[in-house]
Order: structure tokens, then C-alpha cells, then sequence
């Protein structure tokens, strides 16, 4: 009895760490592509930014064969009065884009939660959902087929009612109107769902016992469903804050038009025509590195202040 | 909810909800419906009203016609087919194999592998740094710029892994009793009991690979190489009138030719309903999943 005792905890142990060896194996090949990939396509061109920023790049020559320039490139970019106007729009569209966007999907869902009938709650957001899936050049169909000044449907309607209508293409006054309001407009119904959830989460017996005690519509939003979401505002409101950065650099891509450069263009945009389709790499290289140093430092921040304020982060 | 009684001030707020609610349905989706209609306006209609009307008094199915004989759409559904079907199994592929090794707490070195991941997020590598990585891979102007740079992902990775942890040990070991080796778990135990996983994350990445034209953009500037959604903006973004573009993308010739022949907008628009018919035939099955996904997404990974 004592030998077979002793002898078989061995036999089992010696067996496992064989399996577990060969386990080990197995789950670093099934690891391996996913971490080769995240390193070639995100920690490479991260780790050769720092070359490029401080060097002379020329495609040809490559990045060792290009000479060192020291801080250069950086002082291009500070000089460039193209920068500051980059980055003043950036902040300007992405926070327009913030204060314009952040309630109207909070409104949505809460109304939608409170609707009776299952039927159209079920219906209403089948229809709110299916822009978010739509590409931005069907968007911008969209935008054509109402606003084109030549023929848009809602042009025409106002000329027929006698009303001059504005080119909003020619008046860069419309530009971001026009992109904040299609923004809303692709991702209201998508921006619900999270609320939705949280919505879901609510014990109904809270509204039941709000019924009773005779509480009316507002004094139930009030004591109940705002408490029931507002963990969820809040972290959003403080995760939104590491994308300032980025203001949508598709949709002002297809929105945008040099007609109205002054208040549309983008990091991303200029970085993209200037630095690249115009052959400036080691400036637009430069301009790329502090979008991403600040980008960082916001997704950093933001990451901290969601863990105090909402109690759970991006990580 | 309940009570059958409701008080006055409660019926003016539930109408009033139900029509805010309507309209804001009605608003998804009576844009597109201008669209459809602008695609089967016919030329006599725009001379005679100076534009497009909500209701065409008369319609044709030109524009239509003429797209699919001639269209470019045509060429560029193939991209968008093979794009999808090989971009989505391809990121499949990866993002399931790492989820799963990320699932097992067995796995040596699990911690900093996820480090990894996280740091992953935090940078965003720069547009030309990017472009020269994948120019020095001979990616760029290739087909394979579509499917391979984006096809690792920490957000697909972390769900696949969620959903991974989240699948009872004990069938795992009951089989590995039965003898059956790693290969034969993963394909007899795992795999068919993630279909809702991978189908959800299957679809939102193939939605996106229809949907993306940034790459087509930036880095595969070939016409022969543009899907869909390039082909469509290319269109869109084109001005017969000034002869170049509104976007800032460049002139062509084939496109002015097939333009010049017909309303220039119907036609634009028969593209845009074109480009959206594949989008509506998946939506069903996008709304059977993407709330789950949604929701594994956000309980962090």
C-alpha cells in the first residue's frame, strides 16, 4: 500500500509536467503570430519614429542612410503656421464633437427605456443601430443627396419655397456643423446600447415602489434612472478624453475640402497631405510623434481618472 | 412597465416619448430613402423641377443599368469579396489563437504577454512610420495591405480571451481524460462550442473590411486594387463640372466618360444603394450578435 502511494503521486506529477510541457509549446505557437504582429505593426513603427524625427529622411536612402539632423524636423514643425492650426482644429472638433454628441444617445436611451410598447422599443432601435454600419462614403451620399447645391432634395425644396438656399460646401461656416451633425446622426442609436445595458441593470422593483409611493415621470428619472447610469457617464465622459486627438480623421477626410482647409483641417488630414502625398516625411514624422506623445499622456490620464471616478478603467 | 393607472403628466410624457423616439427613427432612416429616390430620377424630372424632389412624379431604372453594365462597382466588388473573406478569416485566425493561450493561466509568461497587448493600445504608431513599415514589407500598392497589417488586434484578442475563460475547465479536462490530445480539445471541445464568439467577431470584422476606403487612401492608390467603399468614394468625391474633386483625390478620365452620359447624381446614388445592399442582407444577423459582443467588449478585458 505505502509503495503504491508513494509511487503513483510521481507517476502523475512526472506525467503532467511532460503534458504541461508540451502544453507550454502549443500555447506560445497559437501566441506566437498575434504578438509577431503587434510588434512588426505597432512597436516598429513606434521604435522607428525616434530615428526618423531626428533625422533628414529620404525614402530612398532609407532610415540608416539618411543623415542625423538634429532637432530640425521639430523646429519645422513648431514654425509651421500650418501646426498650430492643425492643432487648434483637432481640439476644436473633436471637443464640438464631445459637448454636441455625449447626451443626445443618453436622451435616446433613456426615453427608450421608459416607452411601454416593446414593439417599437425593439423597432425604434433596429432602425437607430443601422447607421453606426454604414461606411462613410455612404454617408456622404446621404449628405450629397439632401445638401448638393446644385440639386440636393432639401436645396431644391427650399428654392421651390422661394428661399435662396446657402452652399454649405462653398461656406466654410458649414463645415463642421455638417460633420458633427452626420457624426450624431451614424452613431446615436449605436451609442445607446451601453446605456441600454445599464438601464437593464436597474431593479424593476425600484420603479414598482416609485409607482406606489405616487412618484411622477421626472421624480422616477431623477431618483432612479439618472443614479442607474450615471457610473457609465462617467466613465465615457472621462475615456473620451484620450481621444481629443482624434477627430475623425475618415469623416474629414471625405468632408473636407480645401475650400474650407482653415477650420477642417486635422493632425491626421495634414499629416497625411502634407507629410506623406507631399513627400515631407521627417516634418510630418515630427508632427505624427506629438500626436502620439500627447495621445499617451491623454489616454494615460484618462485611464487614471476613470479608475478614481468611475471605478473601473481602460485596463 | 406596470401600473394601469397612469396620471396625466405620466400619458403626456410617455406620447411624448414615443414621438421623440419615432422621429429620431425616422430621421436614420428617411435620409437613405432620399437617396433611393434620387437613384430613379430620371432627367426629364431634374430639368422640369431644377433638382431632386422627395417624390419623383416618374421613375427609371437607369441609373441602376447603366451602373452594373458599366460600373466600376462591378471590378471592385471582387476586391471587396476576397478582402472580406480573407481579411476576416485571417484576423480570425490570429485573434482566436492568442485569446485562447491568453485564456490558460497555465501559460508561462501570461502576465507580460498581456503587458504587451495593453502597451499596444497606448501607442498609436505615426501615418509615416506606419508607411514605411509596411512599404519596407512590400505591402504597400499590394493586395495584402488589406489583409495582413491590421489583422492582430489587442480589442479581439481580449474579447476571444474573455469568452475563452469563460468556458467550463471541467470539459476540457473530462476530454484530456478520455486521452484526447490538445489538438483534438481545441478542435473537438472548443472551437464548436464558440460559434456565437467567433460569428459575432466574424461579422464586425467583415463590416469593416467592406466598409474601410482610408486604406485604399493611403497606401493602395492603385485603381484596380479599390474595393467597394474606395470605388464609391472616388465617385462621390468626383466633380464633372470642375473636372477635378471635391476631396482632393485626382482626375480620371474612364470616371468622367461614364459620368458624362447620364445625371451624374442619380447615378452616384444608384452606386450608393448599391454599396449598402450587402450591408442590409448582414444586419440581421449583426443585430443577433453585436450587443453580445458589444457587451464582453466593455466588461474590459
Amino acid at each position: 500500500m505505502d509503495g503504491v502511494i508513494t509511487v503513483r503521486p510521481a507517476v502523475r506529477e512526472k506525467r503532467y509536467s511532460l503534458f504541461s510541457i508540451r502544453r507550454q509549446w502549443l500555447l506560445y505557437v497559437l501566441l506566437a503570430p498575434a504578438i509577431l504582429w503587434i510588434v512588426v505593426f505597432n512597436f516598429i513603427p513606434t521604435l522607428i519614429t525616434i530615428p526618423m524625427v531626428f533625422k533628414d529622411y529620404n525614402i530612398m536612402k532609407g532610415i540608416w542612410g539618411s543623415p542625423w539632423n538634429g532637432m530640425e524636423n521639430m523646429r519645422a514643425a513648431w514654425e509651421s503656421p500650418d501646426f498650430l492650426r492643425v492643432l487648434r482644429n483637432t481640439l476644436e472638433i473633436s471637443l464640438l464633437r464631445l459637448s454636441a454628441g455625449f447626451f443626445p444617445p443618453i436622451i435616446l436611451a433613456v426615453l427608450t427605456h421608459e416607452l411601454r410598447s416593446a414593439r417599437i422599443r425593439n423597432v425604434a432601435q433596429s432602425v437607430t443601430y443601422l447607421p453606426h454600419f454604414l461606411s462613410w462614403p455612404i454617408v456622404w451620399g446621404i449628405v450629397l443627396a439632401l445638401l448638393n447645391p446644385a440639386d440636393g432634395v432639401l436645396v431644391t425644396a427650399l428654392r421651390q419655397l422661394g428661399i435662396k438656399p446657402v452652399d454649405v460646401f462653398l461656406e466654410q461656416v458649414w463645415f463642421r456643423p455638417l460633420l458633427i451633425v452626420s457624426g450624431i446622426w451614424k452613431e446615436i442609436g449605436w451609442g445607446t446600447i451601453i446605456y441600454l445595458a445599464a438601464l437593464s441593470g436597474i431593479e424593476p422593483e425600484l420603479y414598482e415602489a416609485a409607482t406606489v409611493d405616487g412618484a411622477e415621470w421626472y421624480q422616477r428619472l431623477w431618483h432612479i434612472t439618472l443614479p442607474g447610469i450615471k457610473p457609465v457617464m462617467v466613465l465615457l465622459l472621462t475615456l473620451s478624453v484620450s481621444g481629443l486627438l482624434n477627430a475623425g480623421f475618415e469623416q474629414v477626410y471625405l468632408f473636407y475640402s480645401p475650400l474650407n482647409y482653415q477650420v477642417s483641417d486635422i493632425i491626421d488630414t495634414w499629416v497625411f497631405r502634407k507629410g506623406l502625398l507631399g513627400a515631407n516625411y521627417a516634418l510630418g514624422t515630427a508632427v505624427g510623434f506629438w500626436k502620439s506623445v500627447v495621445g499617451l499622456i491623454l489616454i494615460l490620464t484618462a485611464n487614471k481618472a476613470a479608475k478614481q471616478f468611475a471605478g473601473q478603467g481602460i485596463w | 412597465m406596470i401600473g394601469t393607472r397612469m396620471t396625466t403628466s405620466e400619458r403626456i410624457f410617455q406620447i411624448l416619448s414615443h414621438i421623440i423616439v419615432i422621429l429620431v427613427g425616422l430621421a436614420c432612416i428617411v435620409p437613405f430613402l432620399f437617396v433611393i429616390s434620387a437613384s430613379v430620377t430620371p432627367m426629364s424630372v431634374l430639368l422640369e423641377k431644377g433638382g431632386y424632389v422627395m417624390i419623383p412624379p416618374e421613375i427609371n431604372f437607369y441609373a441602376y443599368q447603366y451602373s452594373l453594365q458599366t460600373s466600376l462597382l462591378l471590378d471592385a466588388l471582387l476586391i471587396s469579396v476576397a478582402r472580406v473573406l480573407v481579411g476576416t478569416g485571417f484576423s480570425l485566425l490570429i485573434n482566436s489563437m492568442a485569446g485562447y493561450a491568453l485564456s490558460k493561466s497555465y501559460l508561462k509568461g501570461r502576465k507580460f504577454f498581456i503587458q504587451l497587448l495593453i502597451i499596444s493600445f497606448l501607442f498609436g504608431p505615426g501615418l509615416i512610420p506606419y508607411y514605411v513599415v509596411c512599404r519596407t514589407l512590400h505591402l504597400v500598392n499590394r493586395f495584402w495591405m488589406y489583409v495582413i497589417p491590421g489583422a492582430a488586434g489587442a480589442w479581439t484578442i481580449f474579447i476571444f480571451r474573455q469568452f475563452f475563460m469563460g468556458l467550463p475547465i471541467e470539459l476540457e479536462e473530462a476530454a484530456r481524460l478520455d486521452g484526447a490530445n490538445e489538438w483534438q480539445i481545441l478542435s473537438r471541445v472548443v472551437l464548436p462550442l464558440s460559434t456565437p464568439v467567433f460569428a459575432a467577431l466574424g461579422l464586425f470584422s467583415a463590416v469593416g473590411h467592406w466598409n474601410d476606403f482610408m486604406t485604399s487612401v493611403i497606401y493602395v492608390r492603385d485603381p484596380k486594387l479599390h474595393p467597394v467603399a474606395m470605388v464609391l468614394q472616388r465617385l462621390l468625391v468626383f466633380n464633372p463640372a470642375v473636372g477635378g474633386s471635391v476631396g482632393g483625390s485626382f482626375v480620371e478620365k474612364e470616371m468622367a466618360e461614364k459620368l458624362s452620359a447620364m445625371p451624374a447624381q442619380s447615378v452616384k446614388m444608384a452606386n450608393v444603394v448599391l454599396a449598402t445592399i450587402p450591408i442590409l442582407i448582414v444586419y440581421p444577423f449583426l443585430q443577433k450578435y453585436f450587443a453580445k459582443g458589444m457587451l464582453t467588449g466593455a466588461i474590459k478585458g
